[in-house]
């Protein structure tokens, strides 16, 4: 009941934050740190041109801070040293680390709010809401694959099919897919999410990987290893070493342009179904820093919700291949246009209100870790599929605390 | 109560003796701390620096290898050696240990050695030799993001030039960047052609100093060029071999970049994790535990440490200068 | 007849010699310049080229836009400036701050000298990301963040740097040092006027690598400025990739531009190595 209150106090508060910053007239800058390549600069600036046609007083700074790690580090230092930007973008793993520096964002969103932004990508307390997502899709060389597979064993069969040794000299030219358990346990986890499967329960007491569910999912991972090329390295610029592949929506640009220079045929497709049509989503989320003057703090709220709205989550997503982060973003006009005139993005619009995020304990990092190691060893024959499964559950129990 | 003072004054006495006779003779000469003034004023502008940039934050560092570090209530809860008890039981480290290990005990010697040989080449009187230098150079001077993308290539399993190199002896190609075997050579011969042309320019500016009243007297003396090379050039070449030795030591128990671009992450089975790489693991990607990527980096320090101290005292013998 | 003969066979052997040399340069040169070859054909590459596999070692295309379109992405006329200015004011302050430590740990006898050499080598020793967050910390609390001092000051100094070039000062003889004394030379002269000039080719090479560092540091820079104004060509180079792909061509064609400047050092240098003692006289 208490905590009921509080919340309503936050949110009449945040109510007058809102009133504040949308009327005040007094020049306010945010800054807004971020690591989108180059290809992204207009759209940023874009958007936050047409923020300041709303808001003339406020304006956006986007600041460039590189590098996976050169970012991490540079929000830590800020944190430490008291010295925060306005809002930045988090991969969901750091989140845990600098949590008691952000502001929960839950009462300063009405419940329609909420419940616009796509349901697998809700935070916890709205401790940051999503920016720049995408989703595992089915990629596939339409040179090799005709028609995408739509069940799993049809996935499977077409593999077997497709991995060939074109010259005869006894080492295979091309895989039926492509594996990189190393880097990209979300493959896995895809299946995993489609098999109704989890890697804990509800409350984060158990350790569910090894039910039936997880088995079966992992049984149906181990046995494309004669059929997958397995490796670390990026599948997209291996263009026609793999037929398929379950990989990120984002590098659709690439997969692209590497398919035209090889004289192939690249398209997308929904993931094959299982259980469920599932799959998994990554990318970045927003947050909000605490320390930070209020007028600040008001105008970077101001400018979260706007990026929300669904013609801006539309469009942010048209432009920069991602995807937008809202069902209303999902059904709007400029995202509905974009659809139209790029075949390549529906599978994953159609997916993404299917899709699961990884869980926000704050040991996910190390998580998965374990979950990469015992893909690994068990796709490149290091350890039997149970010893590999049975160690990889002790070791995520130890990591619930 | 008289005699116990006494005694203890006796004591007092004889320790004091003692000390006297255990501090090095110089130190009691006026000039020696003259000497010694002088020579910090020198040093001043470098140590001062380092001060502020280096030994503080190294000393932050082993701070925060003591603490379960917490970012918004900086440094966090002390725990004392958690970490080190930790570090000390995991698998992983004694791993990213041996493959280091193993890394540096190849490329070290394989690099200093082909670095001998490219600089004794162009220090020749050869034509193009110009040019030679410069090629030599440019693998150190590319962006890294330019050489890995070339030697992605030329590692690849289908298409790469090294399987091609090796069917034409009618070898099986090798997944060189997907093989857990051969992850750390791959790493090796990367870090070797990364190098060997900044260590032949050090070498080089050496040979150059070198006076060529030593070559002439040897020619007098009818020496053959080899001889010439083997008793003149590399003996007195030793300081700066000795430098290599240690600079590419620390270098490569330091590797990192090479590993992390070549493989997108610590190799298939972390074959070729090392313990830089163990360390950015642990604080960097993905998991935040400073405190554990701290404590790993001061185990790190003192295995270089070490290292370097015992290379040091071996080079009192060997090294000589002119 | 017999001399004839052996001289002839000099002489022959002699030219095997010189072309083992030459075949052996050629084919050390060949792998080195491999990467350098393919950034450059790349640089001209269309997208699809630059991607494609097998990969196309001989270029098809001459696309010279991407020089263009790579120089216009990000204000790359400012991070070659800052790239210069921060090279260049950092060699000059680490050469001078390498001489005078170079010196007193190679010539000069003084309490401490070998605890203080070993600390200075073990600061090599810790991996540099370990200490970026307490540096963060502390070029904020001296208000240098985004601020030309905090990519210049933390640079002055090079324990590599006194190492290399204390190296050399040792092999100078210390006779120089008493005679220079006996003509009523000071230490200081005595190193500036006859130190260093005999350590030429050293001194270039501490330059050389000094320039060659600073022009390359990004994480550093990365992490200590947020205006775009105040960043360098390296950072500029990471503006091309992203954790899903990378932009190759652009990359290429920025990379070309950003070693011209080191390449262009190192063949004006080339001479100070080649040079060495002969003109000291000295010895």
């Amino acid at each position: 009941m208490k905590l009921r209150n509080t919340w309503i106090a936050l949110g009449l508060l945040a109510l007058l934050f809102v009133g504040f910053a949308a009327t005040a007239t007094e020049p306010v800058t945010i800054e807004f740190w971020h690591r989108f390549s180059e290809r992204h600069n207009d759209t940023l600036l874009e958007l936050a041109a047409r923020f300041q046609e709303r808001y003339p007083h406020i304006t956006v700074e986007w600041v460039y801070q590189g590098s996976y790690s050169a970012l991490q580090t540079t929000i830590n230092g800020a944190v430490v040293a008291g010295e925060v930007p306005t809002m930045t973008i988090f991969y969901e793993n750091w989140i845990p680390a600098v949590a008691d520096a952000l502001v929960p964002l839950e009462p300063f969103f009405t419940a329609e709010e909420i419940a616009d932004i796509v349901p697998g990508l809700l935070y916890e307390n709205l401790l940051t809401v999503p920016f720049n997502k995408s989703i595992m899709v089915l990629y596939y060389i339409e040179d090799y694959v005709p028609v995408p597979p739509t069940t799993w064993q049809e996935f499977y069969d077409l593999c077997v099919a497709n991995t060939v040794d074109e010259d005869g000299d006894g080492q295979i030219d091309r895989y039926g897919t492509g594996l990189r358990p190393a880097s990209n346990p979300e493959q896995f986890l895809a299946l995993l999410a489609q098999n109704n499967g989890t890697i804990l329960n509800e409350d984060w007491t158990e350790v569910t990987l090894d039910n039936e569910a997880g088995l079966e999912a992992l049984e149906f991972y181990a046995s494309l290893a004669p059929y997958a090329w397995i490796t670390s390295e990026y599948l997209n610029s291996n263009i026609g070493y793999v037929a398929m592949a379950i990989d990120t929506s984002a590098g659709w640009y690439y997969w692209n342009k590497a398919a035209e220079g090889a004289g192939l045929t690249v398209k997308t497709a929904e993931l094959p179904v299982g259980e469920k049509a599932a799959s998994f989503i990554q990318g970045t989320n927003i947050g909000l820093f605490k320390d930070v003057p209020a007028e600040e703090f008001a105008a970077g709220l101001l400018f979260l919700k706007f990026l929300l709205e669904a013609e801006n989550t539309g469009y942010w997503a048209a432009r920069s291949g991602y995807l937008p982060v809202t069902l209303g973003g999902l059904q709007s006009q400029t995202w509905l246009d974009h659809l139209a005139t790029h075949p390549e993005a529906v599978a994953s619009s159609i997916m993404m209100p299917l899709g699961v995020s990884q869980i926000t304990h704050p040991n996910y990092g190390d998580m998965r870790d374990v979950l990469s190691t015992m893909c690994e060893e068990i796709l490149l024959g290091a350890e039997t599929l149970e010893d590999a499964l049975a160690v990889a559950v002790s070791e995520i129990e130890s990591l619930l605390e | 109560m008289n005699r116990s003072k006494k005694l203890l004054a006796t004591w007092l006495n004889k320790l004091v003796a003692l000390w006297w006779q255990l501090i090095p003779l110089e130190w009691r000469s006026p000039t020696f701390w003259k000497d010694s003034a002088w020579a910090y004023i020198y040093l001043a502008p470098a140590l001062i620096i380092l001060g502020v940039f280096t030994f503080y934050p190294f000393f932050s560092a082993f701070r925060l290898s003591l603490f379960k570090v917490d970012i918004p209530n900086y440094p966090g809860q002390y725990i004392g050696l958690d970490h080190f008890r930790y570090i000390f039981g995991d698998k992983y480290f004694w791993r990213a240990l041996w493959n280091t290990v193993y890394i540096v005990g190849i490329s070290v010697p394989v690099t200093i050695s082909l670095a001998l040989l490219v600089a004794s080449l162009l220090n020749k009187s050869l034509r193009f030799r110009a040019f030679a230098r410069t090629s030599f150079f440019l693998s150190y001077i590319t962006p890294m993001v330019a050489v890995i993308m070339v030697w992605r290539l030329m590692y690849h399993e289908s298409y790469g030039l090294l399987n091609y190199f090796l069917s034409l002896f009618g070898m099986n190609r090798i997944a060189w960047l997907n093989d857990p075997a051969y992850a750390k050579p791959a790493v090796i011969i990367l870090n070797v052609w990364r190098y060997v042309g900044y260590q032949a320019i050090i070498l080089l500016a050496g040979m150059q100093g070198i006076d060529q009243m030593y070559y002439e007297a040897a020619r007098i003396d009818g020496a053959s060029g080899f001889q010439a090379w083997r008793k003149i050039t590399v003996p007195l070449l030793t300081p700066q071999i000795f430098f290599l030795l240690i600079i590419s030591m620390i270098g490569s128990f330091k590797i990192f970049t090479e590993v992390y671009v070549l493989f997108n992450g610590p190799g298939p089975l972390k074959a070729a994790e090392t313990l830089v790489y163990y360390i950015m693991r642990q604080g960097f990607f993905g998991t935040q535990h400073l405190g554990r990527a701290a404590a790993a980096s001061m185990i790190l320090f003192a295995i270089i440490f070490v290292v370097t101290l015992l290379q040091m005292q071996i080079a009192k013998r060997r090294v000589h200068y002119q | 007849m017999e001399a004839v003969r052996t001289g002839e066979q000099y002489v022959a052997r002699q030219r095997a010699y010189r072309l083992m040399l030459y075949v052996l340069l050629a084919a050390g040169c060949a792998v080195m310049l491999l990467p350098f070859f393919w950034m450059l054909t790349t640089s001209f590459k269309t997208e699809a080229e630059a991607l494609r596999i097998p990969p196309q070692w001989i270029p098809v295309s001459f696309r010279w836009q991407n020089y263009i379109e790579a120089w216009n992405a990000a204000p790359f006329g400012w991070y070659f400036f800052n790239s210069f200015f921060m090279a260049i004011t950092t060699t000059i302050g680490e050469v001078f701050t390498t001489i005078l430590a170079a010196y007193a740990f190679a010539k000069m006898r003084f309490f401490g000298k070998g605890p203080v050499f070993a600390i200075l080598l073990g600061t090599m020793m810790i991996p540099g990301q370990m200490l970026l967050l307490p540096n963060y910390v502390t070029i904020q609390r001296l208000g240098w963040y985004d601020q030309y001092q905090a990519l210049i000051i933390p640079w002055l100094v090079s324990v590599f740097g006194i190492f290399l070039l204390r190296q050399f000062f040792r092999s100078v003889p210390d006779e120089l040092r008493d005679a220079a004394r006996i003509d009523g030379c000071g230490r200081f002269r005595f190193l500036f006027t006859i130190m260093v000039p005999l350590s030429k080719p050293a001194i270039f090479t501490v330059a050389l690598l000094k320039f060659m560092g600073s022009w390359n540091s990004f994480q550093w820079v990365l992490i200590m400025t947020k205006t775009a104004t105040m960043r360098t060509v390296p950072v500029g180079l990471q503006l091309f990739s992203s954790e899903v792909g990378t932009a190759y061509e652009k990359l290429m064609a920025a990379s070309v531009m950003a070693i011209i400047p080191i390449l262009a050092l190192f063949l004006f240098t080339q001479k100070q190595f080649i040079q060495g003692v002969a003109r000291t006289g000295i010895k």
